[in-house]
């Protein structure tokens, strides 16, 4: 099987998906591939990965009253007749159910755009690529014991045919960097850049203002402290506030959540949950998103969702299942870690910028901090409670950001009470990539981000 | 495929050494909510690895380039010039030269256990009806979700030179989410984990103490700020212990993070006081969640003691990082071994005191070992012994600090790979609350 755009290929889907139908209400299929370049230059070692095709098909069919699912890796014609008689021959029909509408008939196929096609540009180029990167870095500083630069491309093919539906996606997926591990010989610590989204070869570098700025920091790193626990005046930079926006709303919006049981928002739809200065979307079109695509791993064409207008709760995120048992309206949420299930997962989660200027929210703190990148976070969509870590703080004291660094600083609270104390916001909205998991598995790249922002936040 | 695969390997005159490594996985899923069934998966998948060695153009003796391609069987018919690609991707990035593991007698130990192998549905099926039988004896408290895996692995390695290998393996992902309360005031507790056999899995326990869990999640308050003693239990013990294994890994070491040494005190010039830290990775517990009898090297695998009364005894490494360190191989991390302590859980929990039973989601970084994590559930202990529950607020610390003064339990937990105290008494540690 080819995965992509053969004609005849597609058309064996579809009389599967027909053949699947005959007993089932609804069937679908869905085939992904993953090919990826990793290629990391390091003090001491270079590396350079093809890895892939990984790929699966995933065959859906509904019984009326739930899913039933064959994955195979076995993409052959043989293979995949093989996988769609086993489904079908252990499913029992109820029925009378709830039915699954297929969506209106569409047939497209898409491709992420470039302005530097990365197959262009020939591996050994993109290795020096990161070498010249990592020599800058390991010449700046004494104290930088490991120096590396990683250069990752991912590119995902993914059909999807349903009765209606036939559509193909060929995803760019790439991620670029330094990495610095600091020692002064008693303490270790590490830095790091990238930048992710999806796009061409262009999306390979990062600012140089930004690698200027983690050089400058060093010694900063080595005396950080940890932050007193308190209540503070914090700035967060965009990729925190980005953090704050997936932990604090994204995840308590998946409406599969909502079936559960799991999710307070489901009592709040219409209702106010933060500042009136608070909008937060989720986009899978957002252009170059790290969690950008053109539909879901359910045949949900991408669109943008509002999740928050003006600190109000107006809309969850969906995937097939939550939207058809609690008639929402679908959005493209529905998503899956390779051929693992489909959840109701976000895409490109941010808040919306305001008119405020960076200078002056930092002039309007007399004792605060100022929250640099995201290390990790974790969601508590029934208690509403938050965890973000942040790999490093810097001290604002009567207005002015000083060198007093904090490291490891965690920041926790209540939703409500922490978007509700969001009193300034900037102009400067930015993505960040990272991946995110449902608790503790089903991994999938999200885009996470914000404007800078002021807000009272619990540190720890 | 996989013999026509190594023929061409073993043909190409370019390839100077491979290593391979396959997993074959059949995995039965079931996922509830509530009472009903929202998806039912089988799943099989197999995956293949091959490390190709490329002999340096200028001199083979110093360095070669390694470059891995990966390939599901069933799609990939351009195998030959796969290799070919990785060749030439190897030959960009040369390394210095270490020696592939040869064959080796592999100790057999127990992963496969039959009633998960080969009943998947009526497994699944048993844990369900047991699951819902145990919730119906708790009061106020209901089933959220659930999910089940059961899966049966084939790990197989072989290389170049004359490594052969392969192992089955059960394994076994339970998930599930309790709600107590009403719709008003109502709360979840959250609970996940892997087994490789039946009988490590005790749902009506488990069910027990979580439902516990999610009442208490009702009345809890905020804690106060303060630093003081703090008792840890449940799933975060395990990853106390994760930045002095690393300490003692092979490729930090090479890398230059850490320049530890066998006779190091983990501690360094910290006055310690209270029990002392024994850590050892062990692949032959039977059953284990990292068990294995070789690596992804085709080491085999031994118990290897790293930390003894708080000193570095050994370091771990795979063969690469071995041999650029001139030290013995010992393979990859498996199933960590923590010794237990001197008082009972009952004697830790002396108040007054603050005993966190579960945290949002904790991870202690494992370079400088520093932790921050927001607490889920907790409880005071006020010097009588009462317990009032509490959430929210953060407990800060870093364990090189934190471990110089604790008390771990005699009591032992099994946390998917950790086998150790089931809880430890920190005296000094920071809470951030109200």
């Amino acid at each position: 099987m080819t995965i992509g755009r053969n004609p005849a290929e597609r058309s064996f889907l579809r009389e599967l998906v027909a053949e699947m139908e005959h007993k089932a209400p609804y069937a679908s299929i869905l085939i992904n591939e993953n090919r990826s370049l990793a290629i990391s230059s390091a003090t001491r070692m270079d590396r350079v990965n093809e890895t892939g095709p990984q790929a699966g098909a995933v065959l859906t069919a509904w019984t009326g009253e739930h899913f039933e699912e064959e994955v195979t890796s076995d993409l052959s014609r043989d293979g995949l007749a093989q996988a769609a008689r086993n489904l079908i021959g252990r499913i029992s029909v109820k029925p009378g159910g709830l039915s699954i509408d297929p969506g209106p008939p569409t047939a497209a196929d898409y491709a992420t755009a470039h302005r530097i096609d990365p197959a262009q540009v020939a591996i050994s180029d993109k290795l020096e690529h990161c070498r010249e990167m990592r020599r800058q870095i390991q010449e700046a500083d004494q104290r930088i014991v490991d120096a590396s630069c990683r250069y990752n491309e991912n590119r995902i093919k993914t059909t999807f045919v349903n009765r209606n539906r036939d559509l193909f996606q060929e995803i760019t997926y790439l991620t670029f960097g330094p990495m610095i591990v600091i020692s002064d010989g008693s303490t270790t610590r590490y830095d790091i850049l990238y930048n992710a989204g999806t796009g061409g070869y262009e999306l390979a570098q990062v600012d140089q203002q930004e690698v200027d700025a983690m050089i400058a920091r060093i010694p900063c790193l080595l005396q950080a402290k940890r932050v007193e626990p308190g209540l503070y005046d914090v700035i967060t930079c965009p990729a925190a506030s980005g953090l704050i926006a997936h932990e604090s709303f994204g995840h308590g919006v998946e409406t599969d959540m909502f079936l559960k049981g799991r999710a307070r928002a489901h009592d709040y739809i219409n209702r106010p949950v933060g500042s009136e200065l608070v909008d937060l979307y989720d986009d899978p079109t957002w252009p170059a998103g790290p969690g950008s695509f053109f539909f879901d791993d359910e045949g949900q064409p991408a669109s943008q969702t509002k999740v928050l207008d003006k600190g109000v709760l107006v809309s969850g995120l969906t995937d097939l299942n939550a939207a058809m048992r609690l008639k929402l309206p679908r959005t493209a949420n529905g998503r899956r870690e390779g051929t693992g299930k489909a959840y109701a997962r976000m895409t490109n989660t941010y808040f919306g910028a305001g008119s405020d200027k960076l200078e002056d929210m930092i002039a309007s703190i007399e004792h605060g901090i100022y929250l640099g990148d995201f290390e990790s976070g974790m969601e508590d969509p029934k208690g509403w409670g938050v965890q973000c870590v942040l790999r490093w703080g810097r001290a604002i004291e009567d207005g002015k950001l000083t060198d007093q660094y904090f490291t490891q600083v965690g920041l926790t609270g209540y939703v409500p009470d922490l978007l509700g104390s969001i009193s300034m916001t900037a102009d400067d909205i930015r993505l960040s990539g990272g991946t995110c998991g449902k608790g503790y598995k089903e991994w999938v790249r999200v885009g996470d981000g914000g404007p800078h922002m002021k807000m009272k936040a619990r540190l720890g | 495929m996989l013999d026509k695969g190594i023929e061409m390997l073993q043909a190409n005159m370019r390839v100077d050494d491979w290593q391979l490594r396959r997993k074959h996985l059949v995995e039965h899923q079931l996922y509830l909510i509530g009472t009903q069934v929202e998806s039912q998966r089988r799943a099989e998948t197999d995956l293949i690895n091959i490390d190709v060695f490329a002999a340096a153009p200028s001199d083979n003796a110093k360095g070669r380039g390694t470059s891995t391609l990966q390939f599901t069987p069933g799609i990939s018919d351009d195998i030959p010039e796969r290799i070919e690609r990785a060749l030439d991707m190897a030959a960009l990035a040369v390394t210095p030269r270490y020696e592939l593991p040869g064959p080796a007698d592999y100790q057999a130990i127990e992963l496969r256990d039959p009633e998960l192998a080969e009943r998947p549905w009526e497994t699944m099926e048993r844990w369900r009806t047991e699951l819902h039988e145990a919730i119906r004896r708790e009061n106020d408290v209901r089933l959220s979700a659930a999910e089940f895996f059961v899966g049966l692995e084939t790990n197989t390695m072989l290389n170049s030179r004359g490594v052969k290998g392969q192992y089955p393996a059960t394994r076994a992902f339970i998930e599930m989410v309790l709600l107590a309360g009403n719709r008003q005031e109502e709360n979840e507790n959250y609970f996940s984990t892997t087994v490789r056999a039946m009988s490590h899995l005790n749902l009506s326990r488990i069910v027990k103490e979580r439902a516990t869990y999610a009442r208490d999640m009702l009345t809890a308050q905020t804690p106060q700020s303060r630093t003081g003693p703090v008792i840890i239990s449940g799933r975060a013990v395990a990853h106390l212990f994760d930045p002095f294994v690393y300490r003692t890994n092979g490729q930090a070491i090479y890398r230059k993070f850490f320049n530890t040494a066998i006779g190091d005190d983990v501690f360094g010039e910290r006055a310690i006081s209270g029990d002392p830290l024994d850590i050892a990775v062990d692949p032959t517990i039977p059953y284990g969640g990292a068990s294995a009898p070789f690596d992804e090297e085709g080491l085999p695998l031994r118990r290897i003691q790293l930390i003894k009364q708080g000193r570095v005894e050994n370091l771990m490494a795979s063969k690469r990082y071995a041999d650029y360190l001139g030290i013995p191989a010992t393979g990859a991390a498996t199933n960590t071994v923590v010794g237990t302590g001197s008082l009972t859980f009952e004697q830790l929990l002396r108040g007054p005191a603050c005993h966190i039973v579960e945290f949002a989601d904790f991870h202690a970084d494992p370079m400088s070992g520093d932790f921050v994590s927001e607490i889920r559930l907790g409880y005071e202990i006020d010097a009588r012994g009462n317990a009032t529950p509490i959430k929210g607020g953060a407990v800060s610390g870093n364990v090189f600090n934190a471990f110089t003064n604790c008390r771990m339990s005699q009591e032992t937990a099994r946390l998917r790979r950790y086998y150790g105290p089931k809880a430890i008494r920190f005296e000094e540690l920071a809470i951030g609350g109200a």
